[in-house]
C-alpha cells in the first residue's frame, strides 16, 4: 500500500481528523477578500466569546512584549493587524485541541513555535525571505500534531511506537511508519491541509524530517528551517518525549542559509524566552 | 554530540568544518568569555590549541554550535533550561 492509500485508509477507518473551530476557517476565508475591513474581524472574533478571551489572553502574554494591556479583540486588530491576530486565533484554537495533549509534548511544540519565531526574527536565515517572523510560531507549534491525533486514535500502536523509540536509535516518524504505516509528518500535514492552513505550513511540516516528502520544492527550506527548530529544541532539553535527536541533513544549511555564528542570535532569543513557554503551556493546558 | 565529564568540565567530542577532530570543553557559564573552549591539535607542532568558542564559531559544524551553547546553558545558565540527566 503506497503512503496515500495508507493514510486514506486510516482516516477513512481509524482516525477522525478534529475540525477546526468554525471562526478560524470564517477568518482564513476573509484573509483572502482585499475588501474585509479590521471591524469585520474583529466582530467575527468577538462572536466566539471562548476564543475571543484565549486570544488576548495570548495577546496579552509576556511572549507578545505588548506595552500595553490589549482589552478587546478589535483593539488587538488595531494594533496588530489582521494577519497577526489570525495567526494568535489560530494558536488559540489549535491549544484548545491540545487540551487533553501530553504536556511534555505540549511543551515541545511550543518551544518549538519559539525556536521557530527566534530564527526568523534573528534575520540569520539569509536565503529565504521571511516577510512575518511571528507567522513562524505557528510552524512550531504544529509540526508534531500528528503524534497527538496518533496518541488518540491509536493509543496501542503509538505505545508500541513510544517503547521502539525510547532507546533513542530510532526517529518516531521511521518507526511510525514501519509500525502504523503512517508518520506524524504526513498525518499532520493532511490536517493543515483540512483545516485550510496554507501550502508552504502544509508542505513545513511534511517534510520537516525529510525535505525529500514536501511535495511542492519551493517550500523546502521552510521544512529545513523546522527541522533545526526542532533539533534546537533537542539539545536544550525540550525534546518531544521518547523521540531520538532529530538528524539535520547538510542540505538544511544550505537551504536557509544559517551558519554556526547565526546560531548564537538565535539561541540567545530562545534561551530568554524560556518563562515564555511557561506561560503559554499553562494557557493552553 | 558525545559528552562526558572530567572533573568539573564537560567535554565533547566534535570534527571541525576543516575535518580536523577535537573537543567541546565546557567549564563555565556564557558570560565568562572562556567558559566554554574548543580544544584542537595545532596541524604542525602536534600541540593543543585552544580557542574561546565564541571565537571559534564558525569553525564548527552548526549542529556542534547548537550542542555546545546549549549544553552550556543547561549547565551555567540561569534561566531556566533542565541539566542533563545522563551526565
Amino acid at each position: 500500500m503506497s503512503d496515500n492509500a495508507e493514510i486514506d485508509y486510516l482516516l477513512e477507518e481509524v482516525i477522525t481528523l478534529p475540525s477546526m473551530s468554525q471562526t478560524v476557517m470564517h477568518l482564513t476565508e476573509m484573509m483572502n477578500d482585499p475588501e474585509v475591513s479590521l471591524a469585520d474581524v474583529g466582530k467575527l472574533i468577538s462572536s466566539d466569546p471562548s476564543l475571543a478571551l484565549k486570544t488576548l489572553r495570548i495577546v496579552n502574554s509576556a511572549f507578545h512584549g505588548l506595552r500595553e494591556t490589549v482589552t478587546s479583540v478589535e483593539h488587538a486588530v488595531t494594533l496588530l493587524g489582521i494577519k497577526v491576530v489570525r495567526n494568535l486565533v489560530l494558536t488559540a484554537a489549535v491549544f484548545d485541541q491540545f487540551q487533553n495533549g501530553e504536556e511534555a509534548l505540549l511543551r515541545h511544540s511550543v518551544s518549538c513555535g519559539v525556536a521557530m519565531r527566534a530564527l526568523g526574527e534573528s534575520g540569520v536565515a539569509t536565503n529565504m525571505t521571511i516577510k512575518q517572523p511571528d507567522e513562524l510560531f505557528v510552524y512550531g507549534l504544529l509540526h508534531d500534531v500528528g503524534k497527538i491525533i496518533f496518541q488518540e486514535y491509536m493509543p496501542t500502536e503509538y505505545g508500541e511506537v513510544r517503547e521502539r523509540c525510547s532507546s533513542g536509535e530510532i526517529s518516531s516518524y521511521l518507526a511510525e511508519t514501519e509500525l502504523i504505516g503512517v508518520d506524524h509528518a504526513a498525518l499532520g500535514a493532511r490536517l493543515a491541509v483540512k483545516w485550510k492552513l496554507s501550502d508552504a505550513l502544509a508542505n513545513a511540516i511534511q517534510g520537516h524530517h525529510d525535505f525529500s516528502q514536501c511535495e511542492a520544492a519551493e517550500y523546502r527550506d521552510q521544512a529545513a528551517l523546522l527541522c533545526i527548530a526542532d533539533y534546537i529544541c533537542h539539545s536544550a532539553g525540550l525534546a518531544s518525549p521518547d523521540d531520538a535527536t532529530p538528524v539535520v541533513p547538510e542540505e538544511a544549511w544550505e537551504l536557509t542559509g544559517i551558519t554556526s555564528a547565526g546560531i548564537l542570535p538565535v539561541l540567545e532569543k530562545v534561551f530568554s524566552s524560556l518563562g515564555d513557554v511557561d506561560e503559554l503551556v499553562e494557557l493552553a493546558s | 554530540m558525545k559528552w562526558s565529564t572530567q572533573g568539573n568540565a564537560v567535554i565533547g567530542t566534535l570534527t571541525l568544518t576543516d575535518g580536523r577532530g577535537g573537543n567541546a570543553v565546557i567549564m563555565g557559564a556564557a558570560s565568562n568569555p572562556k567558559g566554554a573552549v574548543i580544544v584542537v591539535k595545532n596541524e604542525d607542532s602536534g600541540e593543543p590549541e585552544t580557542l574561546p568558542l565564541i571565537e571559534g564559531l564558525d569553525a564548527l559544524n552548526p549542529t556542534d554550535a547548537i550542542d555546545i551553547l546549549c549544553m552550556q546553558e543547561r549547565l551555567h545558565g540561569e534561566r531556566g533550561l533542565t541539566p542533563p540527566t545522563d551526565l
